[in-house]
């Protein structure tokens, strides 16, 4: 699989790594914002593993070190796309999620 | 004042003269920068920008927003905003960025390692995914070396400039060597 980086140009899928489904924001953690524990668990543990087109994360780990958002077909291993992360939730009018690093 | 002495961090292998393959003009010829200064420098959110501009201006570069064209050989860009400046003094690259980005001395933390010769685009074959027709000379690119991180630089054809972490050079020469022996290495 290729996967066209945003800053690098196409390159191999084995310099990401693969980090899940842009689905939802991580919930926000700290102070008195603790999220219900259905919520965090949904976060962690939920999955829809759609069948199609899907966004998920990927980090450029041997590369540019960006977190970037692939869209692709998980039926077809079409890649159509990819967008960084923080463009991706700037375009969904979305605060971006809280980075946690790796 | 202490004074700290380096051992050679591409390990004992990496010794001058012809490696491999004795015969007529080496196909790899390989050297590696001691003692270079390298400042890696990171822009803050939404600064990466103003940080080309001050580097522009403050060394006399041209860079560009991280394509591959977009680097020079003494600021080889790894990332959005992202730079190893190299051979700048430290101060300076510090005071030229200012509170745009981030900037740490990375001098005894990244190995240069320059290869040259008509064999290169055989070796890098071997250990580097990138298409080196689509390639322009003068463009940096992150990637990796086998498995170890890198940031390429493409001087001229066949010349291209490699920066390892430091702890990872020797694992690298010494790959480098035996992947190079068909061709034969001279290190100079
Ligand atoms: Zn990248």
């Amino acid at each position: 699989m290729l996967i066209p980086c945003p800053h690098c140009g196409l390159r191999p899928s084995e310099e990401f790594t693969p980090k899940g489904l842009a689905e939802a924001p991580r919930p926000v953690i700290g102070g008195a914002d603790l999220p219900e524990d259905a919520t965090w668990q949904d976060y962690l543990h939920t999955r829809t593993n759609r069948a199609g087109d899907t966004d998920e994360y990927f980090h450029h780990a041997l590369g540019c070190r960006s977190w970037v958002v692939v869209h692709r077909n998980t039926l077809t291993h079409e890649v159509y796309g990819a967008t960084m992360a923080s463009e991706f939730w700037a375009q969904k009018n979305q605060q971006p999620e809280q980075e946690t690093g790796q | 004042m202490s004074t700290i002495v380096l051992s050679n961090p591409l390990g004992a292998h990496w010794t001058a003269g012809r490696h491999g393959q004795a015969e007529g003009e080496a196909g790899i010829r390989a050297t590696h920068a001691a003692g270079l200064t390298i400042v890696e420098v990171a822009a803050l959110p939404g600064q990466a920008q103003p940080l080309r501009a001050a580097l522009e201006a403050g060394f006399g570069m041209t860079l560009g927003d991280g394509q591959p064209a977009h680097s020079a050989e003494n600021a080889v860009c790894t990332g959005p905003g992202h730079y190893l400046l190299v051979g700048h003094d430290v101060q300076a690259v510090k005071a030229a960025v200012g509170d745009l980005a981030m900037a740490v001395d990375q001098s005894s933390g990244r190995v240069r390692v320059s290869i040259d010769g008509p064999a290169v685009a055989d070796l890098l074959a071997k250990a580097c995914p990138l298409d080196l027709r689509a390639w322009p000379i003068g463009g940096a690119q992150a990637s990796h070396f086998l498995h170890i991180a890198c940031a390429y630089y493409r001087r001229s054809e066949h010349g291209f400039d490699l920066y390892f972490g430091r702890s990872f050079a020797a694992s690298a020469a010494q790959w480098l060597l035996d992947a190079g022996a068909e061709f034969g290495v001279e290190i100079g």
